[in-house]
């Protein structure tokens, strides 16, 4: 009865009028039509850019994207916004300093001497118009005349030789950098000679100093601003520190903008990678996006011009979409399993662990069946990698029972050691296998642990941290065994190379650098087989760098690959990806995909100046 | 009613602190710091020592704690630990408005689908209407809000070909488009937060419904409008103001997902990062911040009840 009175059934229960009913749907309409006004497409590179013509833009898009000058009758086109993204916001835009998400400045904004691609071998000249290796340990660069900053100063010797010599200050000063000391460990002296020639005299040869002088660390800068600064860094980028093809225009939350240097200097007979009158693209848009399914729909609505690596799945996914361009590229991925040097001492069991590893089920499951094996030394190395598949595939063979036999004869020794050797020999009886937190981490140790407990009989478990606490539980060295059995880390996508082989990823095994850091492989071991195999690989590194003969030198790098995969020592080296795909926007042309992973891949920003935006 | 305002208020900046010793002795406790940070990655030039004396981070923890507070009550905010060190106060200023905005959307929205929802559900209690609504906002409490949002990122793209993420544009420069860029995270916090006032605000109005005061109102002769409206309504909004006021707070903890999503760069995105990176210094006055919030909105709620309900005095 109540029920009845109710005014709101009263109010369901009355007939909707005609007018009522229009006047309903205009209001909803043009509510509509507000909002979706508002949630138009924001590009504007189409009314900004000079247009291309439709015959351009067809005979374009049919090229090569690596050779457009070979293939596209109409060429480049100049002009547009590459658009990018990246995760946080950077650390500072000293290239001498940190490299964290700022990587489009250091690249873009500053020049360099010279730029090395590593898929060719080729050095290309950027700053320097040439150098001259006078001795071992001297060499002479010879300057570009004409260069300025973006203030309009000139860059002169002074600012490059400061340039050059400055890591080392800097991290005294900072207590950290993002520059590898390996890169200046052998200076003496930087001196600039005369106004257009600089000299570098070194305590010993270095066979990588063209390489490392190629690097984003060693963007020149102005070395008067740099002094006027407070903490003497180029950290709050100041217009005029650098004489790059673009200006930082814009830096804030929500990411950084660049336009082009209008004073650039031209690259008359241009190396590969430059261009006499670049770069093609007027202005860089690189936005902070945090999460990996946003940049995606960015990319996939073309809103993006380069995503970055992408798996074979997601691959399978972007194909057909329009706006988006898949690619395979050459990568090395890296995914390990670190040894703790404190407990993993005797070879035995780290050669048992390497046995006990199910390849081809590791492959098929993590990596669905198409995986290559991975070497001490990147196998994408190829000026210097000189093992192959089947050399690898000796060391790399499953072999469950003798790995248990390997593993009862040390734990046996283990056994008859004593109660103070305890923490030396805790494997035995159970394995912490450390990870980062994330899907593809997670599987790979999540394997490893099944796969060694069934095959071992010992439990190995799975921990997971965020970075920052993952990192720290590596770098832990407040006793001489880690709170960590085994250290997983990479996850075999992507990855690739600066070419010099110091860095990817011997530096992994040397004493000097993680090998003694991260994993205790180190001179001062408490284990006498450690600290003498330490001193070994880090003679043998120091040996392959300071030799100038190039098939001296590959001799050193593959015999000492086969020391340490005789001895299995200090890092499991798991299977990585046969394939890597770059997901870009099928509007970016000769972009240097082959180099991607070597050098570009930190936020997707190509440094070649002969990129250039199809249809911009 | 005014002493106990100014009791509150003073008890605000005393619970503020003892928020933020809690706060600061839980990040003390993580592992790593902020140096880690900065040497992330970078084991053979570092030397961490010497950097964690650069950001102060060699000092006892009351030392550093005390070094914050002191420069807090002199109003210095500080700087960022993690390079490239910039003001803790300028980021500040940058991102709130962004996030207030999305915040201030998500309450107003949340409040014009929750309570006409809650307010129908009641009224046409186990009627299909009050089975289908109560069948959504299940669905909005149950779906956590970055499914709903990766979902609604994908699907404009997969059926409009339109993307959600815009630049960011300022409500000044362009009001229509900066509405397109908030509408979407704001009204995945609301659905989620409307959907949970919405119960509430249902079961207080048949609760109220049913009572003395509502029966003698109908046999007053009262028209059933006037009954829901003046009656019922008002009585049932006391709980439904308690749950507005304490959902602020995971408005603001649902901003950290939205603007991850929707690449809105907030107080969210700036908290997520800092926390990440260690940044005791961003960390504690984003936390103060909220916090703040959270307090003076709980002290308004309060004051609130004093006016929908005479009953109650302070």
């Amino acid at each position: 009865m109540r029920d009845r009175d109710n005014y709101w059934l009263r109010l369901q229960g009355r007939k909707t009028s005609r007018r009522g009913f229009l006047a309903g749907t205009g209001v909803a309409a043009a509510g509509s039509a507000a909002i979706l006004a508002g949630c138009g497409d924001d590009d504007d590179d189409d009314d900004e850019a000079p247009a291309a013509t439709a015959a351009a833009t067809e005979a374009a898009t049919e090229a090569p994207t690596e050779a457009p000058t070979q293939a596209a009758p109409a060429g480049p086109t100049r002009g547009g916004t590459y658009r990018s993204w990246k995760r946080t916001e950077d650390m500072g835009m000293d290239p001498a300093v940190f490299h964290t998400d700022n990587q489009e400045v250091v690249y873009q904004v500053y020049n360099h001497l010279l730029d090395f691609q590593v898929s060719k071998g080729t050095f290309s000249m950027d700053g320097a118009v040439g150098y001259e290796q006078v001795d071992e340990s001297t060499l002479v660069w010879t300057m570009r005349e004409g260069m300025q900053f973006h203030n309009g100063d000139p860059v002169t010797s002074e600012d490059v030789a400061f340039t050059i010599e400055r890591p080392p200050g800097l991290l005294a000063s900072l207590g950290a950098t993002h520059v590898p000391a390996s890169t200046y460990d052998y200076f003496d002296s930087i001196d600039p000679v005369d106004a257009t020639h600089i000299q570098e005299n070194w305590v010993g040869p270095r066979a990588d100093a063209l390489i490392h002088r190629s690097r984003q660390y060693f963007g020149i800068i102005n070395k008067k601003l740099v002094l006027a600064q407070p903490d003497q860094t180029g950290q709050e980028h100041v217009r005029g520190m650098a004489a790059g093809p673009y200006i930082l225009s814009e830096r804030n939350a929500e990411g950084t903008h660049l336009v082009r240097n209008p004073d650039y200097y031209p690259h008359p007979n241009p190396d590969d990678g430059f261009v006499e009158d670049g770069p093609y693209i007027d202005e860089y848009d690189v936005r902070i996006v945090a999460d990996n399914v946003t940049a995606r729909s960015l990319l996939e609505s073309g809103d993006l011009d380069a995503y970055g690596t992408v798996d074979a799945l997601e691959a399978e996914g972007l194909e057909g979409n329009e706006n988006v361009a898949v690619e395979g590229a050459p990568a090395g991925g890296w995914a390990v399993l670190g040894f703790d040097g404190g407990k993993w001492r005797d070879q035995r069991a780290r050669e048992a662990l390497r046995k006990a590893f199910n390849y081809q089920a590791f492959i098929n499951s993590i990596h669905a069946g198409n995986a290559r094996l991975q070497a001490p030394l990147t196998i994408i190395n190829t000026r210097f990698q000189r093992l192959t598949q089947e050399d690898l595939a000796g060391y790399y063979n499953y072999d469950p029972e003798d790995a248990r036999a390997l593993w009862e004869a040390a734990k046996s020794d283990a056994a008859s050691r004593g109660p103070d050797q305890e923490k030396y020999d805790s494997i035995y009886e159970y394995v912490d296998i450390h990870t980062i937190q994330g899907p593809a981490y997670l599987a790979i140790s999540d394997f490893a642990a099944t796969n060694l407990t069934e095959v071992l009989g010992t439990t190995f478990e799975v921990s997971s941290a965020d970075i920052q606490t993952w990192v720290s539980a590596a770098n832990d060295n407040t006793d001489d065994v880690k709170p960590w059995g085994l250290l997983q880390s990479g996850t075999g996508v992507g990855g690739g190379t600066d070419g010099a082989p110091d860095a990817s990823y011997l530096s992994w095994f040397d004493p000097a650098q993680y090998g003694s850091v991260a994993f205790n492989f180190r001179h001062d071991s408490p284990h006498p087989e450690i600290a003498e195999g330490s001193a070994h690989v880090g003679e043998q590194m120091l040996a392959q760098t300071q030799e100038l003969d190039h098939e001296t030198r590959v001799q050193i790098i593959t015999d000492l690959q086969r020391w340490i995969l005789d001895r299995a020592w200090g890092i499991f080296t798991l299977p990585m990806a046969a394939e890597s795909y770059l997901a870009v926007s099928s509007r970016l042309r000769d972009y240097g995909k082959d180099d991607w992973f070597n050098a570009y891949s930190g936020n997707n920003t190509p440094r070649r100046e002969a990129a250039w935006l199809d249809q911009a | 009613m005014w002493n106990y305002i100014i009791r509150r208020l003073i008890a605000i900046p005393l619970m503020l602190l003892v928020l933020s010793l809690v706060l600061f002795l839980l990040i003390w406790t993580l592992p790593g710091d902020a140096a880690f940070t900065a040497a992330l990655s970078i084991a053979d030039t570092v030397n961490l020592e010497k950097l964690q004396e650069r950001f102060g981070l060699d000092r006892p923890w009351y030392v550093q704690y005390g070094d914050w507070l002191g420069g807090i009550f002199v109003g210095d905010f500080g700087d960022s630990l993690t390079p490239p060190h910039d003001s803790v106060m300028g980021s500040v200023k940058e991102r709130l408005p962004k996030t207030l905005e999305v915040g201030l959307l998500t309450i107003i929205l949340s409040a014009v689908i929750s309570v006409p929802v809650g307010v129908i559900s009641a009224v046409r209690r186990n009627k299909p209407e009050d089975y289908l609504l109560r069948a959504g906002t299940i669905l909005g409490i149950s779906v956590p809000n970055f499914w709903t949002g990766t979902l609604i990122i994908i699907y404009a793209f997969v059926w409009f070909n339109w993307n959600p993420i815009q630049d960011w544009v300022e409500f000044t420069e362009d009001p229509l488009k900066n509405l397109a860029i908030v509408i979407f995270p704001a009204a995945i916090l609301a659905y989620s937060g409307a959907a949970y006032t919405a119960r509430i605000m249902r079961s207080a109005m048949l609760e109220v419904l049913y009572s003395d005061h509502v029966r003698t109102a109908r046999a007053k002769g009262l028209r059933e409008r006037v009954v829901i409206f003046r009656h019922v309504f008002r009585s049932a909004l006391i709980p439904v103001l308690t749950v507005v006021g304490l959902q602020l707070g995971t408005i603001l903890g649902g901003a950290i997902v939205a603007e991850q999503i929707f690449a809105i760069p907030g107080m969210g995105l700036f908290a997520l990062e800092r926390i990440v990176a260690r940044d005791y210094t961003a960390v504690l006055m984003i936390t103060m911040i909220f916090a703040a919030m959270f307090m003076f909105v709980t002290l308004l709620v309060d004051i609130l009840y004093t006016y929908v309900d005479p009953r109650i005095r302070y």
